[in-house]
């Protein structure tokens, strides 16, 4: 694999001279053209003659990926407010030492589970349909808004189970916690993977 | 330059890592390539499939002298130009995505 350097000189198409003109690669903040995120400090090659980024070595492709995968999309639903306690008790019983920011990779963890197993998503349709069946029931009750931002990626899982799944965001939050409270809060004994206490305890370390 | 002619320069490109991708108005995010959706190998392992049938090829708007090449085969779309060292990635998605 070539490794390209600052200040290595090349040519390039820029688009704004409209012609093929001499560049150096640089270091340069540069968006996706999608508007959804930036990927900070890549090199590029920039134009000498305009100073526009004109290309992109195959080297920057990390950086690129590392910088998509944070750019992060927001996952907004308001829930009764007993459907969020719930989450932040499990959250507290998984690791007394977490905080609300344990509530994101709770719902996270829990959405990638219902959807890894035939069970696991058959236990998932349940509660998506006891959830819709007690909307009504629940309007009244006092609700809480639940905020978080999802990286790119990861916010593909919900595009992909909303689609699946026939839930909207509210459906599929409300039937994650309803899976909470059954795994976590219900039992006596609360059922919790080992790999996710393992999680609650490097995210406080 | 021919598709014939281009192809071991794309090739050897794709794996020694010299090469680049068009960047017009940021950083293509439909571009999987550069995105590192695909890898470099992957995508050498369709252009090395690739013959006559499977390619395209029209001049480059800014300079005519220049190919811009267009390969279509199991499911992708790669659109590339090579200008002496380099090769150009403009495109690489699938197609119907």
């Amino acid at each position: 694999m070539k490794m390209f350097q600052y200040g290595d000189k090349g040519e390039a198409y820029c688009d704004a001279c409209g012609a093929f003109e001499r560049t150096t690669l640089k270091y340069r903040d540069v968006p996706f053209d999608d508007g959804i995120g930036m990927a900070k400090q890549v090199l590029v090659d920039v134009c000498d003659r305009c100073n526009a980024v004109v290309a992109i070595p195959a080297q920057s492709t990390p950086a690129i990926r590392e910088a998509r995968d944070r750019a992060f999309k927001p996952l907004e639903v308001v829930l009764p407010a007993a459907m969020v306690d719930v989450i932040d008790y499990a959250a507290f019983t998984v690791d007394p030492l977490t905080t609300q920011q344990f509530r994101k990779p709770l719902i996270a963890y829990y959405l990638l589970q219902a959807f890894s197993t035939k069970e696991d998503t058959e236990r998932f349709i349940r509660h998506a349909r006891e959830f819709k069946g007690l909307r009504r029931e629940l309007r009244d009750m006092p609700t809480k808004r639940l905020s978080m931002k999802l990286s790119e990626r990861f916010y593909g899982n919900v595009v992909r189970a909303e689609k699946d799944y026939s839930v909207n965001k509210t459906e599929l939050v409300g039937s994650i916690s309803m899976m909470i409270k059954e795994d976590i809060i219900d039992p006596v004994t609360p059922i919790i993977e080992p790999k996710l206490k393992q999680f609650a305890e490097l995210m406080t370390a | 330059m021919s598709f014939k002619q281009v192809k071991p320069l794309v090739l050897k490109a794709l794996l020694d890592g010299t090469y680049r991708h068009e960047a017009r108005s940021g950083i293509s995010s439909k571009n999987l390539l550069q995105m590192g959706l695909v890898t470099n190998v992957q995508i050498h392992d369709v252009i090395a499939k690739c013959n006559g049938n499977h390619h395209e090829s029209s001049p480059h708007h800014g300079d005519k002298s220049v190919t811009v090449h267009i390969l279509k085969r199991d499911g992708w779309y790669i659109k590339f130009f090579y200008k002496d060292p380099n090769t150009f990635f403009i495109s690489v998605h699938e197609i119907g995505k």
